[in-house]
């Protein structure tokens, strides 16, 4: 059941929030030795939070669409009592005070959370490949990767345990993750959700973002996260005539596996279908973007972590990797990259007097192996981390708004994401435009042979 | 639409004489980078500084930091 399916059957009194959470731990106890989407289990406050939640319905008390409702939060959120491992084993046995403001936001919304997901180590990277927590596997191929660093949140929805879980992005780790498991995942405006409670990786550069089966579960589950006083309820029906799309003439549509184009491009002709007007665009200098992304990120990184440098057998040898780096760049680089980020920012935003959103794919391939360094990607070979983040860095330098809908599948049956952009505090405009191509396609909603429901 | 397009006529190739050793950089780290590890990291970082010096040496002293969502509007 989607999100919104399982409000519907709340209050039709089909169903109790008991029931859907008891559901969902069982989903748990079966899925979890397969794909070790989730690290740590909140069984007996997930009941308790239900049984409440039952209990304010029976009183006529209604939080909205998310009330009753079993979600989970990636393991850098932190939560009350819970554990919050951060994927690292630094902090293994770290059990915070207080709530994050978007478990406090979530929690207010009526959901109930019944676990903390597993995650690439301390967020920094794209594989979730845990060296401390094992790697977490795509339920459409448990070969391969999730994609990461919100891998479990992303196999933890693909795979029918929950509707909705939390995830962050600071380089694609909601988009990532959203486009190899097949469902959908915003990423919003800087700044529009909070971060306060969340381990950070790149202060400038991460967001906070819902993973959700459908783009309306993530309309309401983003509105709830950013703390919104009444239960957004979606439209049943959109309309996108007018809406001016940019197809990229340069850039993204370039070193991309060939069914990933054809996808991307159907999807185009889907929004043309449906009387959007599609605008050829010319992309700024996104390579520059990501190399700007890459010194902030590297930098802001070894910052955060820089306490515990000293302890490099903590860290996996991707991670200690990519903070050495990071202590190499010096903080007049560091603020030059910040300098070059506003001018870049400022060419970027010229796009949007002529369109409203920007189509592009949001991987340049399906999920990778486990494991796997290299890639094919068209005739060349690539390296798996810098090819999958190539259209995700230059979006958190920006700053803007950018959701991932499946799009289509490889003949090997494993799902292609669609990314759409738009400008700041546009995210009703991206969720329009998603809520559109889901009902359009029967791409959104497929499930992998082995989901739970 | 290009920020270096628009910005031509400032030489990147200035940029040159800042190239970074990075193994002197990485001794004076505390608490230090093994030099095994440096080694690894050295055609990384060379890439970087290469793709980012070109684009720094476009910068004038007006051009001031991104300020977060201020700068949206």
């Amino acid at each position: 059941m989607t999100l919104l399916e399982m409000h519907d059957a709340l209050r039709a009194k089909k169903v109790s929030s008991l029931e859907l959470t008891n559901t969902a731990l069982a989903a748990i106890a079966k899925e979890n030795p397969r794909l070790n989407a989730f690290i740590t289990v909140a069984a007996d406050t997930a009941r308790a939070q239900a049984q409440a939640m039952d209990a304010e319905l029976a009183k006529g008390i209604d939080r909205g669409p998310l009330h009753g409702i079993p979600i989970a939060h990636k393991d850098l959120v932190y939560t009350k009592g819970i554990r919050t491992t951060g994927g690292s084993k630094l902090f293994e046995n770290f059990i915070p005070d207080h709530d994050a403001d978007i478990a406090t936001n979530l929690a207010n919304a009526g959901s109930v959370m019944v676990g903390k997901t597993g995650l690439h180590e301390l967020a920094y990277g794209i594989t979730s490949n845990n060296p401390h927590f094992g790697a977490i596997r795509n339920p459409w191929d448990t070969d391969r990767i999730p994609g990461g660093s919100s891998g479990g949140s992303a196999a933890a929805v693909a795979a029918g345990i929950l509707p909705m879980a939390t995830g962050t992005d600071t380089g694609g780790s909601i988009r990532i993750p959203a486009s190899f498991c097949g469902i959908t995942g915003l990423k919003p405006t800087f700044g529009l959700i909070s971060k306060r409670g969340v381990m950070p990786l790149g202060w400038t550069m991460d967001h906070m973002g819902p993973l959700a089966k459908t783009v309306r579960d993530t309309a309401v589950s983003f509105h709830a996260m950013a703390g919104a006083k009444s239960g957004y309820v979606p439209p049943p029906q959109v309309d996108i005539k007018g809406l001016r799309i940019g197809l990229p003439q340069n850039y993204y549509l370039e070193r991309i596996d060939v069914e990933v184009g054809l996808a991307v491009r159907k999807a185009i002709q889907t929004a043309a279908a449906l009387g959007a007007q599609i605008v050829d665009v010319t992309i700024p200098d996104i390579d520059a973007l990501n190399v700007i992304g890459r010194v902030l990120l590297l930098v802001e990184a070894s910052s955060v972590h820089r306490g515990n440098l000293h302890r490099r057998d903590a860290f996996g040898p991707d991670v200690m990797t990519l903070l050495d780096q990071g202590r190499l760049i010096r903080a007049a680089d560091y603020v030059d990259a910040q300098r070059l980020r506003r001018i870049y920012q400022r060419d970027f935003s010229k796009l949007w007097s002529k369109v409203d959103c920007i189509f592009t794919p949001t991987t340049p391939t399906a999920a990778p192996k486990i494991g796997q360094v290299t890639m094919k990607v068209g005739d060349s070979e690539e390296d798996v981390r810098l090819a999958t983040t190539r259209f995700m860095r230059a979006i958190n330098v920006l700053g803007i708004p950018a959701l991932s809908i499946p799009c289509g599948f490889t003949q090997a049956g494993l799902p292609i994401g669609l990314q759409i952009l738009s400008g700041p505090r546009t995210e009703d405009t991206l969720l329009r435009i998603g809520a559109a191509i889901e009902d359009a396609t029967a791409v959104i909603g497929r499930k992998p042979r082995t989901a739970t429901r | 639409m290009n920020g270096k397009g628009e910005r031509k006529g400032r030489s990147p190739f200035c940029a040159i004489q800042q190239m970074t050793d990075w193994k002197r950089s990485a001794a004076a780290l505390d608490p230090p980078i093994p030099d095994a590890d440096i080694e690894k990291l050295l055609p990384v970082v060379e890439a970087l500084e290469a793709s980012f010096r070109p684009l720094q040496a476009t910068l004038t002293p007006e051009d001031t930091v991104w300020s977060g969502p201020e700068d949206f509007s």
